[in-house]
């Protein structure tokens, strides 16, 4: 049974759960619409296409494998930060689980593209609804001179609105393959029903991705993307570029 | 009686410390047990110190433990290199070949790694952990190279696992945690995502802690311009990036290894120049 609590009075006037309306917000800040600058990256798939290692024909096999090792990495370190959403140890964490997020990136159009992302996120977040939280996130990145990343601000912000974390992970691991499939549409003859259809038949892997993060170390952490890293290391000699990375 | 349990295992380890006397770097061996070993370093006419390092028993056996430790000293300059491939021999059962690699480098110091290339045999399953700790001014140019298998024998990613991790510290931070796990039977490798149509890996991280963002932009455009030379596509490719600090890393994958082995000095030639203004030696060996 809901307790009187949870029933919020909302601005359309409708009476809702606690619950659904986190939901609601999820679903507004994982929205591939969302104005932070997501659909202008490729992460080196420009680059991957462009020299024919990438077509339509694999697409499916490599966007499951880029969940399993690119999504196991930044669902790791959501997890990570969603964890400090309500600890009282709070600033050299968000300092070190930023710093591991740069570290874990070599190539740096992929690395810059993460951090203005986040930087975009905690921004707009903080635009919406300015928590203690986020504001102290935010103003560590200033004092320290450190980058905050797209998937540390996603599981910090979700903390901050009482999102569940495996809801939080299954939007931010949802996001980044829409993202990355919405480019793969302006580079590759693939249609809009396709590309969702590659999308629904990734749902099992995502899931899996999701159960196992919270188990999921420092230590175990071994993602391996270095046919991608390569490619977005060799991004910027591509004479036209539809993406900034 | 299994075959694995017949083998000794080996707990393999060397620490070596580098030390300045009279401008030049000396090696003090520390401490070896074998399979690992160091005969003696040669002086290079920059003072550097020259060090091949030895496993006696020409690789790694699955359950051997084998770790390296070194330490070099404020303003000391050495330079190691392997003296035959890396071959990482086959697991019968479920244990795994284990080395690890621990490089503390004080201020001022430069470490140049050469190694020969890794080649994990069919059926084996390999562990190698490095850690690399640099102080303020440290340098570092560190190379790894990896192959499919013994591909004269036909062996093409038929390793049962492989996990390579190379963690960098500078001044205390994370600078790059490069770690990769490959297991053929899960993974299709010939993703784009991995390694594509090609089957030799090669990684180099070049670093000197302190140079400001623009000098590491600089020399990246510089880099690149030489990786795009180098990048044949179909045979051989070559990226190159900055760090989000203090240094860059260069990647290279390739249908076979002399494209690798030839090309990674010449970029530490174009690199050692732009950081030190000198050249750098390389190791006496057929490339």
């Amino acid at each position: 049974m809901p307790r009187v609590g949870d029933f919020l009075l909302g601005y359309t006037g409708v009476m809702m759960l606690n619950a659904a309306l986190a939901q609601l917000k999820l679903l507004q800040l994982a929205d591939s619409a969302l104005p932070i600058g997501s659909t202008a990256h490729s992460y080196g798939v420009e680059s991957l296409v462009a020299e024919g290692q990438l077509g339509v024909a694999g697409l499916g096999q490599f966007l499951r494998a880029f969940v399993q090792e690119s999504g196991q990495l930044e669902a790791y370190l959501a997890y990570q930060a969603w964890q400090l959403g309500a600890a009282a140890e709070f600033a050299q964490p968000w300092l070190d689980v930023n710093d591991h997020a740069a570290a874990f990136k070599p190539a740096r159009e992929s690395r810059h593209a993460s951090a203005v992302l986040g930087r975009r996120l905690l921004s707009l977040a903080l635009q919406l609804e300015p928590l203690p939280r986020w504001q102290q996130a935010n103003s560590l990145a200033q004092t320290q001179q450190i980058e905050t990343h797209h998937s540390c601000v996603f599981g910090l912000v979700a903390a901050g609105l009482a999102i569940e974390a495996e809801a939080m992970l299954a939007a931010l691991l949802q996001q980044m393959t829409l993202s990355l499939i919405l480019a793969c549409q302006k580079i590759l003859p693939l249609g809009q029903v396709q590309a969702q259809q590659l999308l629904w038949q990734l749902n099992p892997t995502l899931q899996a991705v999701v159960e196992q993060t919270p188990s999921i170390t420092f230590a175990d952490l071994a993602p391996c993307s270095i046919g991608l890293d390569a490619a977005s290391m060799r991004h910027p000699l591509l004479g036209t570029r539809l993406f900034i990375s | 009686m299994q075959p694995s349990a017949r083998l000794e295992r080996m707990h393999g380890h060397l620490a070596l410390d580098f030390t300045l006397k009279q401008q030049r770097t000396r090696l003090t061996v520390r401490e070896h047990r074998p399979p690992l070993q160091v005969v003696r370093d040669f002086g290079l006419a920059d003072g550097t110190s020259f060090v091949h390092l030895h496993n006696i028993a020409g690789g790694v056996l699955a359950g051997d433990q084998l770790t390296t430790t070194i330490n070099l000293a404020v303003a000391t300059k050495a330079q190691l290199t392997t003296t035959s491939s890396t071959r990482i021999y086959r697991s019968a059962g479920e244990q795994v070949a284990y080395q690890a690699m621990h490089a503390n480098l004080a201020e001022h110091s430069l470490l140049e790694y050469w190694p020969d290339t890794t080649i994990p045999f069919a059926e084996s399953m390999y562990h190698q952990q490095t850690r690399i700790d640099l102080a303020d001014a440290a340098g570092l140019c560190w190379w790894e190279f990896l192959a499919p298998g013994r591909e004269a024998y036909g062996e093409r990613f038929a390793y049962r696992q492989l996990r390579l991790d190379c963690d960098i510290y500078a001044l205390g931070r994370p600078l790059l945690l490069d770690r990769m796990r490959l297991q053929p039977s899960l993974q299709q490798l010939n993703n784009p995502l991995y390694f594509g149509n090609y089957s030799y890996l090669a990684t180099g991280y070049i670093c000197r802690v302190g140079l400001d963002a623009g000098q590491w932009k600089a020399l990246e455009a510089e880099l690149m311009a030489f990786a795009s030379s180098q990048t044949k596509l179909g045979r051989c490719l070559w990226g190159v990036s900055c760090l989000a600090a203090h240094g860059l890393m260069i990647r290279g994958l390739s249908t076979n290894s002399r494209d690798l082995l030839t090309t990674a000095f010449d970029y530490w030639r174009i690199a050692k120049q732009a950081l030190y203004g000198t050249s750098p030696n390389l190791p006496r060996k057929i490339y």
